[in-house]
């Protein structure tokens, strides 16, 4: 799935998450296909971004590599290495980065 | 060469709270210290304020209390999380106008996601208030606004120090300033009477050994604040993730299994706190 600007949704596109407006209303639930009005009517009623299905849009925002994510990983716990408790946490975090860079 | 620490906190206790802080923070903590007041009574003093209001409700059905949908007015708001946690919320609202009118935006995400992470916490070891814990994060490095806005060339040689030493903010700031955030947020969480649910953890969250009144929402913001930098999220003042507490640690009994279904949790929401970030974040102001 892929949070994406409601300027550059298109009709035919699914909702990944239900889009709530400012207080939290569900506007529309998980699933619903989008067309030409109802992207006009969440445009019109303030909604900014929405969740949808698949990457449909290249936002021209390089993504970081996992050897990149990984380096910064090791070197926000180079002072508690060696720790074990730190260490499980480290572990968690590193198969969370490599289980999103496998979704992508 | 450290300042001269009774000055600064003179300086500090003197400013009338955070620069923007409204009038509106000072009379809802007279009211919430007056039994006699009413959920009403507060509501409407928040409400007379559009611009918090929106705010306000903003933030509480946002991802950080686990209800979006269920919040849409400020009575509401009220009964469901407490007089206290609302008041957090007001002041919340308005250091976060502090920081990102200081462009302190990394400092603010690490805030946003640290209340994520306290809830989160606060949620899978069932206490009672996770609400209370998640603004206790939301809060706990007030101090460094203060810093950053108070003393601004101490500020610049503490981010050197950093930068230089290779060492944490909290350490560089005992360095430069003979104190650290936590204390200046310690000074001011007393100047401003908030419970020791939310002043504890401000004060100690990087020596969660020394709360006593709060020592469980210490040691959640405590271990928060980990996570939260071990996930790369926001910028803290430096990039490093700092040692659990061994103590603070048992208090929490969070078993492997827990620790990782903690951290699953958290990264899920900090998606959608992403959101929040995104609509404030980018400088379009939050829409009433």
């Amino acid at each position: 799935m892929q949070k994406i600007p409601v300027n550059l949704a298109k009709p035919g596109m699914k909702l990944a998450k239900p889009v709530a407006n400012d207080r939290g209303i569900v506007l529309c639930g998980t699933g619903a296909e989008l067309t030409e009005e109802m992207i006009t009517r969440l445009s019109d009623m303030g909604v900014k971004r929405i969740t949808v299905e698949g990457h449909p849009v290249d936002t021209g925002d390089p993504e970081k590599t996992l050897s990149q994510q990984i380096r910064e990983l090791d070197a926000r716990f180079k002072k508690v290495e060696g720790d074990p408790l730190m260490g499980r946490i480290k572990d968690i975090f590193l198969e969370r980065l490599k289980e999103r860079a496998k979704e992508a | 060469m450290t300042l001269d620490q009774e000055n600064i906190r003179k300086r500090v206790e003197a400013m009338k709270g955070v620069p923007t802080l409204p009038g509106i923070f000072e009379k809802i903590t007279r009211l919430i210290d007056s039994s006699e007041t009413a959920a009403a009574d507060i509501a409407n003093i928040i409400s007379s304020d559009q611009a918090l209001s929106a705010k306000v409700l903003r933030l509480v059905n946002s991802a950080f209390y686990g209800f979006p949908g269920r919040i849409s007015n400020v009575t509401h708001a009220l009964i469901i999380l407490g007089f206290d946690v609302v008041k957090g919320i007001v002041l919340s609202t308005s250091v976060f106008d502090v920081m990102l009118a200081e462009g302190l935006f990394g400092l603010w995400e690490h805030s946003l996601g640290c209340a994520v992470t306290a809830g989160v916490i606060a949620r899978k070891i069932e206490h009672p208030d996770p609400e209370e814990v998640s603004v206790a994060g939301l809060l706990h490095d007030l101090g460094k606004v203060i810093i950053k806005i108070e003393l601004p060339d101490e500020s610049s040689r503490i981010e050197e120090t950093v930068e230089k030493k290779q060492i944490s903010i909290y350490e560089a700031e005992g360095d430069i300033l003979g104190f650290s955030h936590a204390t200046v947020g310690e000074w001011l969480s007393k100047k401003w009477n908030l419970p020791h649910t939310l002043s504890d953890p401000i004060a100690y969250h990087h020596t969660p050994g020394r709360a006593r009144l709060a020592p469980k929402q210490t040691a959640v913001v405590h271990l928060a604040n980990v996570l939260i930098r071990a996930r790369g999220f926001g910028v803290g003042g430096d990039n490093l993730v700092p040692q659990i507490d061994p103590k603070a640690w048992e208090t929490l009994h969070i078993s492997n299994a827990l620790l990782e279904e903690i951290i699953n949790e958290m990264d899920d929401k900090l998606e959608d706190a992403e959101d929040l970030l995104c609509d404030n974040g980018m400088g379009n102001g939050i829409k009433v």
